[in-house]
């Protein structure tokens, strides 16, 4: 117990490329005709599975974290470690003699210090680069300590280089999470729906909860709401999975073993999608809802060339919005794309820019193809700061509620009506990169594999 | 052991965040992936100006690195360095390419040091640097890189040795890991320039190769804790630098004690060194008088703990207590790892406090601090769970920082003493008036 729940890579599993750039129509194409995988051949570095995994984690509530690596692993603490409320996330500070003799007793050590200190309802063990190679018997240390301490202790299995996909960490976490935590013993008297909300943050997923909720419809959050959440999955009557990525494996696991059906819905962003999203869950259940007819539009986009930075699900809606307000979509750049996500872009006419953390990439776009604003949904892109392009973070507005939807319309608002501090910085910041390489074509560094 | 909430980073990401720091150098990681991405999380919560580096240095987010995957780790990334290698030679401007190893790449034994030499046989000064993150922590990092680019100079066509008067190397303030870095050592430098030094600018904005081939002519090196150490002592043996060690950066009146012993050190005259400490002594002053009536009314006196790396716990102790007469009660520090210099460190530190912890575990640090019962702690975002619990304002001074950002604020000189006196009274004086509502 406690170790050994492999995911797939999502390579295999849904065909994940995360160095593309071409139209989405290719990408279908070799779907059925046998997906090529390809490669850059130069690369900026980007979140690993390991992070992927730890975010969320650490969005489950009374869960505490060990990284079984080098003290580096937990570097990214501050990230996720938000609240003085929260529990720690921990490392087990393996040394160089560690790594050749093994650290099986350093994690030992840590969990017990951890455990007697914290006391956490359970405790999930992530596994690193080191760890992978060198082989620890992890899993033989959880079981030991769990039996030992009576704590419920999962491991996570993340090697930071068994798959090049960083959401790779979702699935590494949702297995383990569902072959120890999840069944349909619900404690709940009346008939529920699971919402699957991973890469939203607590505001956010409560608020679509809420939505439920004044429908009539009780929902049972995961990851947010807890080890009970998880258990009790299996028992509900439909599973609402938000974006049809992060948590696939998690909603396909409940089809699979407890029959419970999920569908993905629209992204409830602005008022037409959530009136939308209100359609279609009133219509499942069959209860009356009488559309309002809301367009989500921002006006001020009328005649301008958008940027969109951020993941599918997201970056496709507001691609919609922005054609429908009269602009234009100058770009798109996803992390990834695959067979879940693909259908996502099929309005989408141009090249599409797949690669994460990869900005030499879209530096090179945007210093021939000007955009007048930029939309990214968590890393500042170092790219349209240095050029000068008016620039808004959707990722921190939380979209998905009524008040961040304005505040995000304001800030794009007050970002075209006044640049200044973009234009205040030094436009030879973008001289980091070589001539040669702006004048050559996106996708240079992007080969496909020779296995 | 294990540590909760790890706050000092890696060998690897120290050697990034201090490479990043200096124009025309580009870190090349060759790892798995994420390993320098995770030095970019570290940029919100430590000092924001090394992220947007005013002169085109490698930003946060986009570090060039190998990112090998199973079949490399399996079968060997050599191959896959030479291609990141020769690519971002022509993707990145720079003026010197560093190789940086992952643990990954160290496990398996890829022949790092023989791909960066090809690359300098091709015309571009590349060099290798054992950075595996099991070696230790992100000060040792500091310390890797900043001897390295000194082993290398030879790379970057430094010419012959040539004495230049009054020049000074700072070393010892480590990028990032020192959230006021920037702020700290652009004071610092003012300061040494009014009394007619010229600072070699190593880090920063105005830093560049140049400033690294000017090294060897500097006339002494001024060494601020002891990761500058084994760089000064290079410098002491290679190029024959005598060098100055001083515990911390001098912050208000320490910055008299400072400068007098430059003065005499360097023969400087001392009725301009006096004029120069009079008027900061007068600025000090004057702030001071100026809180006087409040620091009484608002209570700012308070028994303290500070958390910090002993080159910043050391020199903004010895300021509160001797300037602002706050009392300190308790010093953890969390950068010195070894045994000897830990033993050396508390010889010195217990001169002037008694209770004194080594220690960089969040649990193990909150324990201490709660057993001592401060009314004000001095530390880093990961003490606010032991600040709320004990009902305690919290002033951010190390890493990791998330209160504030940091851009030319510094704990030096007496400039750095009023900054950091207005920046704590009103933390005392806001927490306060929250406590009352």
């Amino acid at each position: 117990m406690g170790f050994g729940d492999y995911a797939t890579k999502r390579e295999s599993s849904y065909d994940t490329l995360n160095a593309f750039y071409d139209f989405v129509n290719i990408y279908s194409q070799e779907l059925s005709e046998g997906l090529r995988q390809r490669t850059r051949t130069f690369s900026q570095d980007m979140p690993s599975d390991i992070f992927y995994a730890v975010k969320l984690l650490s969005n489950i509530p009374g869960a505490g974290i060990v990284i079984h690596g080098p003290r580096g692993c937990g570097a990214f603490a501050p990230t996720f470690w938000k609240s003085p409320d929260d529990f720690p996330i921990s490392v087990t500070n393996l040394s160089e003699q560690n790594t050749i003799l093994g650290g099986e007793q350093q994690l030992r050590d840590t969990l017990i210090k951890y455990i007697t200190k914290y006391e956490p309802k359970i405790l999930f063990v992530v596994t690193t680069p080191p760890v992978s190679i060198n082989s620890d018997d992890t899993g033989a240390v959880i079981a030991e300590i769990s039996d030992e301490y009576n704590v419920k202790i999962i491991g996570v299995l993340t090697t930071g280089f068994q798959s090049r996909i960083g959401i790779s960490g979702y699935d590494s976490a949702l297995l383990p999470l569902f072959n120890h935590l999840a069944g349909d013993d619900s404690d709940w008297d009346k008939p529920f729906v699971n919402l699957i909300s991973i890469s939203e943050d607590k505001k956010e997923s409560d608020e679509i909860g809420h939505l439920f909720s004044e429908l009539g419809i009780s929902v049972n959050i995961l990851p947010g709401g807890g080890i009970n959440a998880f258990k009790r999955a299996g028992a509900a009557v439909k599973t609402f999975l938000l974006n049809p990525y992060d948590g696939i494996l998690l909603a396909e696991k409940l089809k699979e073993v407890y029959g419970v059906h999920f569908i993905v819905p629209p992204l409830p962003i602005g008022p037409g999608g959530t009136d939308l999203f209100l359609k279609t869950v009133t219509d499942i259940f069959g209860i009356d809802y009488v559309q309002s007819g809301d367009v989500t539009v921002i006006p001020i986009l009328s005649g301008k060339r958008v940027y969109i930075q951020g993941s599918p699900s997201y970056a496709s809606v507001l691609a919609e919005i922005i054609t429908r307000s009269g602009g234009s979509v100058a770009g798109i750049s996803i992390p990834f794309i695959d067979r879940t996500v693909a259908y996502l872009f099929e309005g989408f006419h141009d090249k599409l820019h797949v690669g994460e953390g990869q900005d030499f990439e879209i530096i090179n776009y945007l210093n021939e193809n000007r955009a007048d604003l930029f939309l990214f949904e968590s890393n500042a892109p170092e790219s349209a700061i240095r050029l000068g392009i008016p620039t808004v973070c959707y990722g921190k507005s939380h979209l998905l509620t009524q008040g961040g939807w304005e505040s995000f319309k304001h800030s794009i608002e007050k970002i075209l009506k006044n640049n200044a501090f973009a234009r205040c910085l030094n436009p030879d910041d973008i001289k980091v990169y070589t001539d040669g390489w702006l004048k050559r074509r996106v996708n240079w560094y992007i080969k496909q594999e020779v296995i | 052991m294990g540590i909760h909430n790890a706050r000092n980073g890696c060998v690897l990401q120290g050697a990034v965040d201090t490479l990043r720091a200096i124009s025309g150098f580009v870190p090349i990681v060759h790892s798995t992936i994420g390993c320098s991405y995770y030095a970019a999380s570290g940029q919100e919560a430590g000092g924001f100006y090394s992220v947007l580096t005013g002169n085109g240095a490698v930003s946060a987010n986009a570090v060039p690195s190998s990112n090998i995957i199973e079949r490399q780790v399996i079968f060997g990334g050599g191959s896959r360095l030479r291609e990141q290698i020769k690519n971002t030679v022509k993707v990145i401007k720079g003026e010197a390419y560093v190789v940086l190893s992952g643990c990954a790449t160290e496990i398996i034994g890829d022949d790092i040091d023989y791909m960066a030499k090809e690359s300098q046989q091709q015309g571009y000064p590349t060099f290798f640097l054992s950075t595996a993150g099991f070696r230790g922590n992100a000060y040792v990092g500091y310390e890797t890189a900043v001897l390295g680019i000194l082993k290398n100079l030879s790379l970057f066509g430094a010419s012959e040795q040539q004495i230049e008067e009054n020049t000074i190397n700072l070393l010892g303030i480590p990028p990032v890991l020192d959230p006021y870095w920037a702020g700290s050592q652009r004071r610092m430098t003012k300061l040494l320039e009014r009394i007619g030094l010229r600072v070699n600018r190593l880090f920063g904005a105005g830093s560049n190769i140049e400033s690294w081939k000017q090294f060897p002519d500097a006339t002494c090196n001024f060494v601020f804790s002891s990761w500058g150490l084994p760089a000064a002592i290079y410098a002491k043996e290679h190029f024959g630098t005598p060098y100055l060690e001083f515990d911390g950066l001098p912050l208000g009146s320490q910055t008299a004690v400072f400068l007098g012993r430059i003065g005499s050190e360097l023969g400087i005259s001392y009725p301009w060194i006096k004029s120069i400490i009079h008027r900061g002594e007068e600025t000090l002053s004057c702030a001071l008088g100026a809180i006087g009536s409040s620091y009484y009314t608002n209570r700012y006196q308070r028994d303290f703990v500070i958390v910090a790396p002993y080159f910043t716990a050391y020199s903004v102790l010895s300021y509160l207590e001797s300037t602002l007469g706050l009392s300190n009660i308790g010093v953890v520090v969390t950068d010195i790892q070894d045994e000897e210099e830990k033993k050396q460190t508390y010889k010195h530190l217990s001169q002037i406090t008694e209770f004194i912890l080594f220690s960089e575990d969040t649990s193990e640090i909150a324990d201490f601090i709660q057993n001592r019962n401060p009314e004000l702690i001095l530390g880093s975002h990961y003490e606010s769970a032991i600040a709320k619990k004990l009902r305690i304002p919290l002033f951010e001074v190390s890493y990791p920082i998330t209160q504030r950002i940091l851009l030319t604020k510094g704990l030096s000189g007496y400039e750095g003493a009023v900054s950091l006196t207005e920046d704590l009274f009103s933390q005392i004086k806001n927490f306060k008036e929250t406590e009352s509502e």
